[in-house]
């Protein structure tokens, strides 16, 4: 698969995990790793970006055992982001599906 | 060991123009990965090559951002955009010195080619392009010259036969000191022909003595094999043209002795000085056809040159982009409009404007 195609797609994952509950990098490579192949290489420049856009917002928490933990929230900017992504998809979805499924798209 | 990453990353990452806190942010998070696979019980070596040598993951990280050099060229380049801004002022300054003061109109407009030659010097960062689009100027500096001190507007015209000389040179392979040797040629060649042009008068054939540009070119071709015919090629059709020419007194059909050379470069398809996509050798066999075709029918051989203009400006097209290209180009478009007016309706005196065009452009494009 086109690698920009693919992170767009990643990103889109990394967003709606997160807006699901707050997660640090490594979790949100865990959930994303076991339907996608990804590593940290891809996952934390991501979070990064859409941090600096302003989608992410981040606190640390302390942890009992081991080094504190940078956890990532999503904004409401991250929200609407995630609202009009997923409505892009949505509807890039269909028109792929119809494409492939046969039906003419020349009408 | 989990130090001796996080630096050797901090240390690749200063490259890059990147924030403190950027930097910070990926560091923190690679300790933080570190920590994680640590924790899943993986030792260090396995961890590292987990997360990928630092020189390997660099790319990805840097995604988008320039590395240092490239930001310090940027600074460079606006102040080069202020000394481009300044130059046309320098110039109309000595234009009207050498005018009013030592009456040398006739010459004196040559001071407005400071303006497109800083431009190019300063801006362009591709070499090999750089030398392409200052050749115009050179040939045309050193074409004036003969013509208006010299009166040797023909054969100087053959001068102009450096500029597609030097784009298609520029192509070649680049092997240290015989590259270095190949890029002096040119200007050794130059300094030849008119130390003998002018103390012997003698400019036909000296020009051949340009020969030696794509003579030193060839070197590069790996097989001996073809660096042995380019080379039979090259000082057989100078051999050739020599003799045709002393012997008939015909020196523009002597110039048919160098086609076998012609043909042979376009039909290569190899490596060095022949490697060149099929477009371009298309194209430059086309040229070259198309200068003895026009030349022989109209027998303005003093214009038709200009054909040979269509090599560069193709290459710069194809090879460059954005503002690169636009300002390559100017040049070319500006010495098309300057020697047409100049040529057919002897406008000499008033054609020199079109090259305003190129610092316009410039400062246009580069703000």
């Amino acid at each position: 698969m086109n690698t920009q195609f693919k992170k767009g797609i990643i990103e889109l994952c990394v967003l709606k995990i997160v807006s699901n509950k707050d997660m640090y990098g490594f979790e949100v490579i865990e959930n994303i790793s076991k339907e996608i192949a990804v590593n940290e290489n891809t996952i934390y420049p991501i979070l990064r970006r859409l941090t600096k856009q302003d989608f992410f917002e981040t606190y640390t928490e302390s942890m009992s055992i081991g080094a504190p933990r940078k956890y990532y929230k999503i904004t409401d900017t991250g929200l609407t982001h995630l609202h009009e992504a997923e409505v892009e998809w949505s509807s890039f979805l269909e028109s792929v599906s119809r494409v492939l499924g046969g039906h003419s798209y020349e009408n | 060991m989990k130090t001796n990453y996080l630096n050797e990353l901090k240390l690749l990452l200063d490259n890059y123009s990147m924030s403190e806190n950027e930097k910070d942010d990926i560091i923190s998070d690679y300790n933080e990965m570190y920590d994680n696979w640590r924790d899943y019980g993986m030792g260090e070596e396995e961890v590292e090559e987990k997360l990928g040598k630092p020189s390997t993951i660099i790319k990805e990280l840097v995604e988008g951002y320039q590395t240092i050099k490239h930001v310090t060229h940027s600074k460079r380049s606006k102040k080069n955009g202020k000394l481009i801004a300044i130059t046309p002022f320098i110039s109309l300054v000595i234009f009207f010195i050498l005018g009013f003061g030592y009456e040398g109109w006739t010459y004196a407009w040559l001071v407005f080619l400071i303006i497109p030659v800083s431009a190019i010097f300063l801006e362009m960062d591709n070499e090999p392009h750089k030398l392409t689009a200052l050749m115009p100027f050179i040939c045309l500096i050193t074409f004036f010259i003969l013509g208006f001190v010299f009166d040797l507007w023909h054969p100087g015209w053959l001068i102009f036969i450096a500029i597609p000389l030097v784009a298609i040179v520029t192509e070649r392979k680049s092997i240290g000191f015989l590259n270095t040797l190949v890029s002096l040629s040119p200007l050794v060649a130059l300094v030849a022909v008119l130390y003998i042009g002018l103390e012997m008068g003698m400019w036909v054939p000296t020009w051949t003595i340009f020969l030696i540009v794509p003579a030193l070119g060839v070197l590069n071709i790996k097989s001996k094999f073809k660096i042995l015919l380019w080379e039979v090629l090259i000082i057989g059709g100078t051999a050739a043209y020599i003799y045709y020419g002393y012997t008939f007194d015909s020196w523009n059909l002597a110039l048919l002795a160098f086609i076998p050379l012609v043909i042979f470069g376009v039909l290569q398809d190899d490596e060095g000085i022949t490697k060149m996509p099929k477009e371009y050798r298309i194209l430059t066999l086309g040229v070259i056809a198309s200068f003895f075709i026009l030349g022989f029918l109209t027998g303005m051989w003093g214009y038709v040159w200009i054909v040979f203009l269509v090599i560069p400006v193709f290459a710069i097209l194809k090879e460059t982009k954005g503002n690169e290209r636009v300002i390559a180009i100017t040049p070319f478009i500006a010495i098309v409009i300057f020697f047409t007016l100049g040529y057919f309706l002897d406008l000499w005196a008033y054609s020199w404007i079109a090259f305003l065009i190129i610092p316009v452009t410039a400062i246009i494009k580069e703000g």
